[in-house]
């Protein structure tokens, strides 16, 4: 069996006495596209920072193989991303090589990155002048340039035109299967993205499933889960 | 607990008690309102009565916002002097409170109005400012008007000595360059010409046209002095004498008096013989229709 | 014209050239930050150290560095008990600084010193006060310069910043302090009321019309340069107080370009 490279085994973490997570147990392969989904609040964002370490779990532990592993992140647009922020693509792309500071390094690499995103000749565009599909790219173009084995997404698609939302997906399929990277996405939409994942890790009420999408495409048709996404009004 | 509460509230009223039974027999309380104000009171006053003096120490008398505990005092006093509603545009606000208090304008009919307000500056408009005072303490307190009448004739000896000394120094004539326009009366009195600074009254904010003007005319003149009120002016004074061969000479306008100057004993006379010789020194150039 | 051959008047010239480089530098992450009620308490917060120093004899730009020093350790303590409701200690401290201003105003001696606390008085720099005014703009210039990755993902992103492993914490408490030493050396020259001017608008001038963050950064250092020389220019020739005039030069302007990029648009 091809090694682990994320393996999380009974983790809690929780605020004040409220349990965020409780007791959630999964593992990854390398080359996985895992989707990260289920009903609201049920603690999808939290689990992204515990695998960043911004946040440590109550108990459990998490071990993500770091030897030579890199790990990337695009968080959730923020609804107060001002767009008139004035900064180019190419500057944002840049960010994700904190710290280098070779100036001619640093222009070959994002010209690389933003090619991967088919964003070849956006280099001096302000971020503001992009449609929003654009922006995600370059958000995703930033996570991409530091060549990370594992990278996770908070809702990528959130905010996108139906249109582009279909390239934002299938961008992040070819990343996965020609780089041959990690990925792990937090998402609500997971019509869109189910063609382009392998494993989904279903947030119920009270616990935590992985599936291969396989069977989650057919589980939605099962009673059981069906109750649980109508119960809570998900439309996923 | 409840005890010692009780004990407060006794030794409490025992002191309001014995000090409102002493408030009986209390001095006349006189209330001035900014430095040299009070300090002719002083003098006419001596020991006879209660004086003081609303503006605090280090601040000026033009700007000064009276609190509620000022005209609250005053509202108990017994007479309430100032100089009028120029120098001081709040003294209107403390007579209204203290409705029952007499106010008086000791500056009142001696200058035209829109002129200069520094009446006191020129010691025989001094003097006449106490006799004021002497005329109104004489009938608040009555039982004391030998003694005030005393107190009136040393002062008024004193400015005799102070009159006598600026004729002496023979400053007829003379012309002085001064920042801000306060000494009008003074030079008046004693055949002096006043050029000034700031023109106007209340020196607003620190001209740079001014600045430039006053640098030309100290240079063109070769004028050594420039005479200023111990203060600030936000440094104007300073930018003046840092360009020009000109030095800064005291000239206090007796507005304002810090602590340690009235702990020294200064008062009106002290500070008007330091002008003095300052102006021996200084007021040394004539100039033509300058 | 001539007037500018006056050593005073030069000095003015290269304090406000230095401050209004100074103040755009620090606005610019200001705004992107949203800090600019952080920038406008601390404006009041300095009032407090000027009036201090006009009244009491100590150096103003010393009182007020001290002053806008201690309104930003205060913010933070107060922002520290209302973590929801952070606006809540700009505001105190606004009220703070004018209040405690408002109760030294009691102790000016001149008209001149109370307007000078408020709309600054550029005409009448020491030689000590320029060289501190110089010696802080320059250190701001270097930090900004050497530290623009840094400012730029903090700015646009603090958390992933923070995990790509910027020193988030060490960078806002330097900038803190270089915000309170650009507004220190501003408020008694341009006024503390006419700082947030001169921090905030040569940014959104500059944001209106650069390509870039480099540029964005540039640009904004010469429009502060350019409202202070013209509002200096036309305060000597036609004698108004030189704050304010760099105030309407700046808004003017900002209404100028915004008028044309419209217009631009159609």
């Amino acid at each position: 069996m091809e090694r682990e490279i994320i393996k999380v085994t009974n983790v809690s973490f929780g605020y004040d006495g409220n349990d965020v997570l409780k007791d959630v147990s999964f593992c990854a392969q390398r080359g996985d596209f895992l989707c990260i989904t289920g009903i609201n609040g049920a603690g999808k964002t939290t689990l992204l920072k515990l695998l960043l370490k911004t946040l440590k779990p109550s108990s459990g532990t998490i071990s993500i193989d770091y030897t030579g592993n890199k790990i990337s992140y695009v968080p959730q647009k923020a609804a107060s991303f001002n767009p008139a922020f004035p900064a180019t693509a190419a500057e944002i792309t840049a960010l994700g090589l904190y710290p280098e500071k070779n100036k001619a390094k640093i222009a070959g690499e994002v010209k690389a990155a933003l090619k991967k995103v088919n964003l070849q000749g956006c280099e001096n565009k302000l971020i503001g002048k992009l449609s929003g599909g654009q922006q995600q790219r370059v958000f995703i173009a930033k996570a991409l340039i530091s060549s990370p084995d594992i990278l996770l997404l908070d809702e990528p698609t959130t905010g996108i035109d139906r249109d582009s939302l279909g390239d934002i997906c299938c961008l992040l399929g070819d990343i996965n299967k020609n780089y041959n990277i990690t990925v792990l996405m937090v998402t609500h939409d997971i019509a869109s993205i189910i063609n382009h994942a392998n494993k989904v890790l279903y947030f119920g009420g009270d616990k935590v499933s992985l599936l291969s999408s396989a069977q989650y495409r057919n589980n939605i048709f099962h009673a059981g889960m069906a109750a649980d996404f109508t119960a809570h009004g998900d439309g996923g | 607990m409840k005890k010692l509460l009780i004990t407060a509230v006794l030794v409490f009223a025992a002191v309001n008690f014995t000090s409102c039974r002493a408030a009986q027999k209390e001095k006349p309380q006189i209330y001035a309102s900014f430095f040299v104000m009070y300090d002719f009171a002083l003098q006419i006053a001596g020991a006879n009565a209660d004086v003081y003096c609303i503006v605090p120490s280090g601040a000026g008398a033009h700007n000064f916002e009276p609190t509620p505990q000022d005209m609250a005092a005053v509202s108990e006093a017994d007479i309430f002097f100032y100089s009028d509603s120029v120098m001081e545009p709040w003294a209107g606000n403390v007579a209204d409170a203290a409705q029952n208090t007499p106010a008086v304008s000791l500056s009142e009919g001696l200058y035209e109005e829109n002129a200069d307000p520094h009446v006191w500056l020129n010691p025989n408009y001094a003097l006449k400012m106490m006799e004021v005072i002497l005329v109104k303490l004489i009938s608040a307190d009555p039982d004391n008007t030998d003694s005030y009448i005393e107190n009136y004739n040393i002062a008024s000896e004193k400015i005799d000595a102070l009159n006598q000394s600026y004729i002496d120094a023979q400053l007829s004539g003379k012309t002085i360059l001064c920042y801000h326009a306060a000494y009008t009366h003074l030079c008046d009195e004693y055949g002096m010409t006043q050029k000034s600074v700031e023109e106007t009254g209340n020196s607003a904010e620190v001209s740079a046209s001014k600045i430039a003007e006053t640098i030309e005319f100290i240079n063109e003149n070769e004028i050594k002095y420039i005479f200023a009120a111990p203060y600030g002016y936000a440094g104007a004074v300073d930018v003046i004498t840092r360009e020009t061969a000109a030095k800064r000479l005291e000239l206090n306008p007796c507005e304002i008096l810090d602590e340690k100057s009235r702990a020294d004993g200064a008062d009106y006379f002290s500070i008007m013989y330091a002008n003095l010789e300052n102006l021996k020194t200084g007021a040394q150039y004539t100039a033509s229709g300058a | 014209m001539r007037i500018f051959l006056y050593p005073f008047m030069q000095r003015a010239i290269i304090a406000a050239l230095l401050i209004s480089a100074a103040l755009p530098l620090v606005g610019n992450i200001v705004v992107l930050r949203r800090l600019s009620p952080v920038g406008d308490a601390l404006s009041h917060g300095s009032l407090f150290g000027v009036a201090l120093g006009l009244c009491f004899g100590v150096n103003p730009v010393l009182g007020a560095v001290l002053a806008t020093l201690f309104s930003a350790f205060l913010l933070e303590f107060i922002r520290g008990a209302f973590p929801k409701y952070s606006e809540i200690s700009t505001s105190i401290i606004m009220s703070l600084g004018v209040g405690l201003a408002a109760v030294l105003s009691g102790f000016v001696k001149s008209r001149a010193d109370f307007d000078a606390v408020l709309f600054g008085s550029v005409v009448a720099v020491s030689d000590i006060e320029l060289v501190f005014i110089f010696l802080v703009s320059v250190s701001i210039a270097l930090y900004i310069f050497f530290n623009l990755n840094e400012l730029l993902y903090m700015a646009f992103d603090e958390e992933s910043a923070a995990v790509s492993g910027v020193n988030c914490k060490r960078v806002n408490f330097i900038f803190t302090f270089l915000l309170a030493l650009a507004v220190s050396i501003s408020a008694k020259t341009v006024g503390a009321l006419l700082i947030s001017t001169l921090m905030v608008i040569p940014p959104a001038c500059a944001m209106q019309l650069s390509k870039s963050f480099k540029g964005n950064i540039i640009l904004s250092v010469a429009f502060g340069m350019f409202f202070a020389l013209t509002g200096l220019l036309v305060s000597a020739l036609f004698d108004l107080k030189p704050g304010g005039v760099i105030s309407v030069t700046g808004v003017l302007t900002l209404i100028v370009i915004i008028l044309i990029r419209r217009g631009r648009k159609i």
